[in-house]
């Protein structure tokens, strides 16, 4: 296999934990907690999981818009953080970011126009002409009429302001475009028209999609690998037909029984209850222990790490515990 | 049946007068929601589901008019009741409301059990004269009663929760707050406009359980707003379908989520993600209620139209039992 076009490598980033002479001292967050995973020329990562797990804060760093505290980014096998201001502008420009609201992502004052030659301008293309044809370039991708270069965002329904949005970062030609809940706000119609453009766009630009969200039936749908986030740790990593075909990790389960589904289904009634807890009051070892089903005395000494259980597919979870997970999920239910 | 229906919705139709002309937002809607039962209403975004919310409410929005139609609740026609009579017995007493976002129903400077006392305060509790003046030993039997109620959405210790403010809990928890409070003036009715679109699945699933279990305990009916057919597999009695302030199906939602008559719905249930394997998605919008198409108002994203559908508006057929639908091709093809 080729060398993975992103590396992620013992990410962790804590927030807080220091108090100013003035300031009262706030309490420590640990928003990454040692994160690690590959990700390949082409192909689409799903990371999900509950608000609060780190979600958005794996997105900052690999934007290197939040500097990390440990591990490390690696594009290409060139360090993402660190860099002088201009390289990390270039380097910005092939990692690009679509915003959950599109709507607040776009200034209201301006045409959709002039946002896109805006974009452009700052990163340094200065050739009008040639910022002309982009945009009527990425507006036919994202199948808009070339008159919405006139329109104001307001102009715009939540469907068209997402084809803006990717519109917008298209015109840059990344390489990986980071998609933070590409179909939050949406109706289910709407949506899925939005989906299939994003994998259209996908196969003619050959693109690398890092997809953020919380809804497991889109990144089913859209993604080859998933990690699944809780509380700043990636408890499942594998391939999508891996981890919903046989879920592993308790909290995963738990997930994927949570979803609605349209044949009423009273056996996987409320896997996990509760929120999750406070991110300043982690349990020890295991996070997820404290709403577990399955959490034995062993989960609070240590803190499990990500281990393959089959060829694509790893977890994190002890395995005494995964014996007790094989059955169907079911059987979690009934204990 | 009609006998046991509690609310009552006939041929309602309402318009609103703006800059741009006449919109026709709700055309000869029709449902009925009986004693504890949940009823789906389901559609698009612009479909008219919040203003139906509304107009049960009595929160007609600026301009609106009421063309034709009754709402019959517990057997009086609440558009025939002048709005002080709605504000004062109906809204927040018989008829509960849970918004759409947990985030912006508390003032985020007043503890919550101040705000929920508020709330009954203002509507009593269904077993006090209406004019019930607020003494310490009324506000006592409040605040024991949320307690109580805060102890049946499951919420850690209640009495410490009163005590809290808003930001202290998290979305999930404030919709159950939300929950309680409305519970606790004991409503015959509750509307829920979305009430777990800004949750995480996880807490969208307990919330729907919770709402599930409490209209059984407490015998209250239910009308869930959504467009997620999903929800209405998992909670939904009977589902009512609703396209461009039409009702274009109603029945159970087991017969319409299996058998769906209306391309609408059939197309809408294609785009569950437990169904389509390719993402089709329904193209195009929502028509616009100004000048809305002729004849069937969802002909011109319909992919089985013919121009019969452009002249002739459809009106609800039943097809079997309590499953009806409003469709010309249905109706040729039967």
């Amino acid at each position: 296999m080729t060398a993975p076009l992103l590396q992620v490598r013992n990410l962790a980033k804590t927030f807080g934990g220091t108090g100013g002479f003035f300031s009262r001292a706030q309490p420590l967050v640990s928003a990454i907690d040692n994160v690690s995973f590959d990700l390949h020329d082409g192909e689409v990562l799903g990371i999900v999981g509950e608000s609060g797990c780190g979600k958005s804060t794996l997105a900052k760093l690999l934007l290197g818009l939040l500097r990390e505290n440990d591990g490390s980014i690696t594009l290409d096998g060139r360090q993402v953080s660190g860099l002088p201001p201009r390289e990390a502008r270039r380097l910005r420009s092939d990692v690009q970011y679509v915003h959950q609201d599109p709507g607040a992502a776009l200034d209201p004052w301006w045409r959709v126009g002039n946002t896109l030659h805006e974009t452009m301008r700052i990163h340094g293309i200065s050739d009008a002409k040639e910022r002309e044809t982009r945009i009527s370039e990425v507006l036919e991708a994202v199948g808009l009429s070339g008159d919405f270069v006139n329109r104001y965002p307001h102009e715009l329904s939540g469907g068209q302001q997402r084809r803006i949005g990717l519109a917008r970062t298209l015109a840059l030609r990344p390489r990986i475009i980071l998609l933070d809940e590409p179909t939050s706000g949406l109706d289910l119609s709407v949506q899925a028209t939005v989906l299939r453009l994003m994998n259209d766009l996908r196969e003619r630009y050959k693109l690398t999609y890092i997809l953020i969200s919380h809804d497991l039936s889109v990144v089913h749908r859209m993604c080859d690998r998933i990690a699944v986030m809780y509380l700043g740790r990636i408890v499942e990593l594998g391939e999508t037909e891996a981890v919903f075909g046989s879920p592993a990790h308790p909290y995963t389960k738990a997930l994927i029984g949570s979803a609605p589904k349209l044949v009423r289904d009273d056996t996987s009634v409320e896997l996990i209850q509760g929120d999750p807890p406070d991110a300043t009051n982690i349990p020890s070892g295991c996070a997820f222990r404290s709403r577990c089903p399955l959490a034995i005395d062993s989960c609070a000494a240590t803190k499990p790490e990500l281990e393959e259980i089959s060829a694509s597919h790893r977890i994190a979870c002890p395995p005494e515990l995964r014996r007790l997970t094989n059955g169907p999920a079911a059987s979690v239910s009934s204990l | 049946m009609t006998d046991t229906a509690l609310l009552e919705v006939r041929d309602l139709s309402l318009s609103v007068k703006t800059d741009a002309g006449v919109a026709r937002i709700l055309d000869h809607i029709d449902f009925s929601i009986r004693r504890g039962e949940i009823v789906g209403l389901v559609g698009e975004s612009g479909c008219g589901k919040s203003t139906v919310v509304r107009v049960l409410l009595g929160l007609l929005p600026k301009g609106a008019q009421i063309d034709s139609g009754r709402i019959l609740f517990k057997g009086v026609d609440l558009l025939t009741l002048r709005p002080k009579d709605v504000a004062r017995r109906i809204r927040g007493r018989s008829i509960g409301f849970i918004p759409q976002d947990p985030y912006q129903s508390f003032n985020p400077t007043f503890t919550v059990g101040k705000q929920m006392l508020e709330v009954l305060r203002w509507s009593g509790l269904p077993d006090e004269a209406p004019d019930t003046r607020w003494t310490r030993a009324v506000q006592a039997r409040h605040r024991a009663k949320l307690i109580e109620m805060l102890e049946a959405v499951n919420i850690a210790d209640p009495a410490g929760a009163l005590e809290r403010y808003p930001h202290q809990f998290s979305g999930g928890q404030r919709q159950r707050i939300l929950i309680a409070t409305v519970l606790a003036c004991q409503p015959d009715l509750l509307l829920a406009d979305e009430p777990t679109t800004a949750l995480d699945v996880t807490t969208q699933m307990q919330i729907l359980h919770l709402l599930r279990d409490l209209a059984l305990d407490f015998g209250v009916a239910v009308m869930m707003v959504t467009h997620d057919f999903g929800v209405v597999a998992q909670l939904c009695d009977r589902v009512s379908v609703m396209y461009a302030g039409q009702t274009v199906e109603t029945g159970t939602a087991h017969a319409v989520i299996h058998q769906p008559a209306h391309p609408y719905t059939e197309r809408l249930i294609a785009c569950h993600p437990d169904l389509s394997e390719t993402i089709v998605g329904i193209p195009g919008q929502v028509s616009s209620p100004i000048n809305p198409p002729m004849g069937c108002r969802f002909h011109p994203r319909c992919l089985i139209a013919t121009d019969a559908c452009a002249d002739q508006r459809p009106v609800l057929r039943t097809l079997e039992g309590a499953h009806r639908v409003a469709c010309l091709m249905r109706e040729a093809a039967s």
